[in-house]
This record gives structure tokens, sequence and C-alpha cells, in this order.
């Protein structure tokens, strides 16, 4: 069926087609909620309470062909809310262990500056380079004009450069190997 | 510098397309659609006109999470086990059953390789909670209830409300344990066996909203030992007023039973406000522990407009020396400001009890006229409050009647309000402008400490 056709079930209530409508959309939710949480549970909570969410506050969405633009943005508001409670509780994971892994190559490092980034920078990167989304439809999610998001996106390429050159330094005076091969490559 | 890392990303990428992708996925979508509720408010309240209907009044409540700390309890006597789990969310219920004051039953039916058993009862004068199992050998993936029925051997439905959970999100669908709780009208006559009757209905996926009922009926005839609770209550005279912004408010009687306390209450004819509801009332033994309102169940019922009778978890088996009622946030609006008079024609607000409510528009739909209203609640006290604010009856200028049905939804569109109400009146309806709403229940409050001896 017509996903706008769908949308008008669901706005009246209609369960199955809310389902059939996230359908679309269960892939990509779970890829962007696992990359803010690096694990399963913490993904699929996700993905229940934006269903949630978005269910319950479907008669808000104004522009029905931004739906998906809409949902995301839910998501992403519970990830980054939930990154922040509990960051709160938890002790960010030791790098060192990541370290004793010498197959694992600089990619995991980048990643990692990735999680160090602050929320709105992370998401940035994450809707951008990996979800391939436009400026324009960054800008509707993260509720901010386009030229501040642009200003975002450089300031966040920018972080992550100072992030891995920071641990360059700290593997550097740990004497790793690894690190030499990240700075050759940056 | 900038594309490097640019560059790198898009090299991450393929990690970021590798991540697996659970199978489970639409369980947690399902879930989440479930969340949704239907309507947001668990108690209940009983009024004379309802009784007639109550018969087909349903509550269908979520599912209860069961601590693992006092599930350990009571581990090697299996057949308590379940029950246990099932009632720790009420202190009453739970010392009921701790105090053995439970009746086995171990009664079944069976079709199509469904069987179910009624195992126990827990029944006194006030309330009964039935225990049962269901084992699903078939080849119905999810079942969940459908009909319920509770009559006396003639076949006459009890008078009495129902309410149970749905278990189509249960992750063990091979053998159900639950129970339906039936909360009996004051002074109803318990018949010496309870006719049962059940339709179950199933479906390919957790969702009960497109299940489809199954062609059988399962029976089960409860044999009620009513020696075990006839004269087992405990009756309290309190009278007293208690006084708040010139409101009376008369604690007449507490009857403790063993299944909750009944608090009955009076507001006096002269009182200029009309008590709506208690926020936080409950009842301190000498240890200061709590009895709460009665949750997932019947809570109150309204004999008439001056009179309430209060339900809380009880205290008979752990036979409190003192018990005090207390009370602190109460409800009340003005006797001449409960309606609301609104023009659909003109979408003007007459008449409203005072501006924390607002139309907000009237539209068309599928079922009728609705009628948008935005209200805002406190932040504290109705935190996950839905009001339904209205009766559902409503009148036009002529005075005829029509029965509306009501919908609340937290969050609104306009930021200032918190929850919005929609009052849809059925299509076809033949009214005259303006229309008349009333009010039983608004956030507006006296708010004073209150603190009432029961025993």
């Amino acid at each position: 069926m017509d996903p706008l056709e769908l949308i008008k079930l669901a706005r009246q209530g209609d369960p199955d087609a809310f389902y059939n409508l996230l359908s679309e959309h269960k892939i990509q939710m779970y890829k962007i909620a696992y990359s803010y949480f690096k694990n399963e549970q913490d993904a699929l909570e996700a993905i229940q309470e934006t269903t949630y969410r978005a269910f319950n506050n479907l008669h808000k969405l104004k522009q029905q062909q931004y739906f998906k633009t809409w949902l995301l943005r839910i998501l992403i508001n519970y990830c980054i809310d939930e990154n922040k409670r509990k960051n709160k509780f938890t002790v960010l994971d030791d790098t060192a262990n990541v370290d004793q892994n010498e197959a694992m190559n600089n990619k995991i490092d980048l990643s990692q500056a990735i999680s160090k980034l602050n929320s709105k920078y992370q998401s940035i990167i994450i809707l951008k380079y990996f979800e391939d989304l436009t400026i324009n439809d960054i800008a509707f999610i993260m509720e901010k004009p386009v030229g501040t998001i642009k200003t975002w996106l450089n300031k966040a390429l920018n972080e992550l450069r100072i992030i891995l050159g920071e641990e360059e330094l700290d593997h550097a005076m740990q004497g790793r190997k690894k690190t030499i091969r990240i700075k050759s490559e940056l | 510098m900038q594309c490097k890392e640019e560059k790198k990303l898009s090299e991450l990428r393929a990690n970021y397309d590798d991540i697996s992708i659970p199978n489970n996925i639409d369980e947690f979508i399902i879930r989440g659609i479930k969340k949704y509720p239907k309507s947001k408010s668990i108690g209940l309240i009983l009024r004379p006109f309802s009784i007639a209907a109550v018969m087909a009044l349903f509550l269908l409540i979520s599912m209860i999470r069961i601590s693992p700390v006092f599930a350990e309890y009571l581990g090697d006597v299996p057949i308590l086990k379940y029950i246990v789990k099932l009632v720790h969310y009420d202190k009453g219920l739970k010392s009921a059953v701790e105090n053995n004051f439970i009746q086995n039953i171990g009664i079944s039916d069976e079709h199509e390789n469904i069987k179910l058993t009624v195992d126990n009862i827990i029944i006194d004068q006030a309330r009964m909670i039935v225990f049962y199992t269901i084992e699903n050998n078939s080849s119905y993936k999810y079942l969940d209830l459908s009909t319920i029925k509770f009559a006396d051997m003639t076949g006459k439905n009890l008078e009495a409300a129902y309410s149970y959970s749905s278990y189509f999100d249960n992750d063990d669908q091979h053998t159900i344990q639950d129970n339906i709780k039936v909360s009996f009208v004051e002074n109803s006559v318990i018949p010496d066996t309870i006719h049962f009757e059940l339709e179950l209905q199933h479906n390919d996926r957790p969702d009960s909203m497109t299940a489809v009922k199954l062609p059988y009926l399962w029976q089960v005839d409860i044999p009620i030992d009513k020696s075990k609770f006839e004269n087992l209550k405990e009756i309290y005279d309190i009278n007293q007023t208690v006084e708040v912004e010139n409101q009376k408010i008369n604690f007449k009687k507490a009857v403790i039973y063993p299944t909750r306390i009944e608090i009955q209450v009076e507001f006096p004819e002269e009182n200029s406000k009309k008590i709506l509801r208690f926020d936080n009332l409950r009842i301190l033994n000498e240890k200061g522990e709590a009895l709460t309102t009665i949750t997932n169940d019947v809570n109150a019922s309204m004999p008439d407009e001056n009179h309430v009778n209060l339900y809380f978890e009880s205290s008979f088996f752990t036979l409190p020396q003192k018990l005090y009622l207390h009370g602190s946030s109460i409800r009340a609006l003005d006797k001449d400001k409960l309606e609301l008079v609104v023009d659909t024609e003109k979408k003007q607000l007459l008449k409203a009890p005072d501006s924390n409510i607002i139309l907000n528009n009237i539209t068309q739909t599928a079922e009728g006229t609705a009628i948008s209203f935005l209200l805002n609640t406190d932040e504290v006290l109705d935190d996950k409050f839905s009001y339904f604010i209205f009766t559902s009856r409503l009148t036009d200028i002529n005075g005829v009647e029509f029965v509306s049905t009501r919908a609340s939804s937290s969050g609104a569109s306009n930021p200032a309000f918190k929850q919005e109400i929609i009052v849809t009146i059925p299509k076809n309806s033949q009214y005259t402008d303006p229309l008349r709403l009333t009010i039983e229940d608004y956030p507006a409050r006296i708010e004073e400490d209150f603190k009432v001896r029961i025993k």
C-alpha cells in the first residue's frame, strides 16, 4: 500500500498500518541505534520506544512525506537522551581491551573516536556518512537550519581529527605499532 | 586534512553496512505499538447507572511485572509459586495467599488440545481472584483471552466488573498462568457455584488487534466454599469530618475484607465544591507502612452523587494495631463550574471551569464530529495520568442526550498544554448548538494535609 495511505490509516489508530509502515524502516532504524549503543539489546529497545513514541505522536506529523526523517528524529533524540542517561552511570569502555586485539585495524579507533564526539556531532556523522542522508534531511531531523548543520559537520570532522591526533599521542607514548600505521594514513 | 577523515569514514561505512540485523526486530515494533494505550487510566469507578452494564465491563490491563526476589518466596510449593508472583504487587492479596486464604479448584475443560484449568481462587464478599492455567498443545501460535463470563447456575451474569491482562506478548505461549479479578457489586449474593465461560482468540503474531476468535467455549463450574469467608470482615466506625478550604468530607466507616479495605465517604450537600477525586489517599499502620489504592482493578464505587466508597489493599491478615488515613491533595471544582458549553457551529467555548482548558478544533471524522480540547495539567501530580474529564453523556440546548466517545492523549500540538481530549459525537446525530458537557474529573486542586484515625 502507498505509504501516505498507510500513514492515514495509522493516524486513525490502525496498528497493522503502522506496523507495515515501520517495517520499511526497521533495518535503518536498527543500524542507527546500534551505532549509538554498540549492543543489540539497547538497539532493540530503542526501536520499541521509537515505535511507541511515533505511534503516539503521529497526529503531530504535519507533512506526511517527511515520515521517514521524522521517525529518525524521534529515534535519534531517544538515542541521545539514553546515552546521556547511561553515561551518568557507566564507565566508558576501557580502550585498552580493544587495543589488545592486534588483529583489529584502525577502523576501531575511528569508530571509538566517533563515539567520543558529542551526541549532535555523532548523529551528523552517522547520518551523513553511514546513512547517506542529504544535509537537508539531516537539518530536518535535527531541527536546525541547513547552515548550522554544515558548520557542525565541519566541526565534527575537525574534532574527529583532534581526537584521533590525541589518541596517536597516547599510543605513541605507550609505544604501540598500530598508532604509527594510523598516523601514516591520516 | 578534512577529506582524509571523510575518506576514512567511507571505509568505516563498510562496518556499518555489515551490522547484523537480529531477526526479532518485529517483536519490538509490535511491543512498541501495543504500548500505545487505547485507554490510559487504570483505575475504574463503578457508578450506579453502570451496574446493569457491568457484566460487559472489562478492563484490559498491562502485563504485571514480577519481582524475582519475591518469586523465590514459597518457591518449593509449586502450585503457589505463580500465584504469589501474580499477587505480589498487592500487599493484601499477598498476605491472603501467605495465610492460605485460598481455595483449591483444579477443574479443567479442553478443546482442540487447548486446556483451561481453574487452579485456585481467592474469594470473599468483595472480590474474587481466579487463577488459571492455559496449556496450549495446538497449532495456534499466539493465544489470548477473547470474552469472559461469570454467571450463577441459572445462567444469570454475576453483578461484577472483571479485569484481566492480555498475554499475547508472553514469552511462553505454551503454558500461560494468569488471573482474572472479579469485583462484586456491593451486597451481591455470591452463588454456591460460579459458572465460568471463556472464549479464546488466536493470531500468527503477538497482536490482539487482528486476532481471530476460536469456535469453542471453555467452561468450568467453580464450587465456592462460602464458609471460608462468610462473616470475615472487620467494621470500624470512623465518623470524622475533615474540612479543607471550607469543604467538608465525612469519613464514615471502614470495612476490612480479606481482599480489600473499603472506606465509605460522604460529601455533604452544602459543600460549594464537588469533590472529584483524592490524589494520594493512603492508609498507614502504626509502623508507617502504607496500604495504597487498589491497582489494576476497580478502585472505587459511587452509590450516588454525594457518596463514594474507596478501595485499598487489605490489612486483614497483618493485624495492625492502628490504622490512619492520610491525604494531602484533592481534586475539586465549584459546583457551578461542573459543565463545559461549546458552540460547534461558531467553534467557540462558551463556558469552561477555568483557562486550563481551551477548544482546539472541531473536525468531521469517519466516526462523527470530533471536538478537540487542550488541557493543562500538573507537571508532578498528573505525570502519566490521562484525564477524560467528561462523562460520556452530553446534551444539546433542547436537552436531547447523546452518548459520545472520549479519548485522551498525553502531549498536545500546542506546547502550553499537556493533554488533548477528543469528544466524538456519533455520525448523523441531530443536535442544536450549544452542547453541554458534564465534567467528572478536572485538574483543579485543594492541597492541604489531613489525617483520620480508622482504628
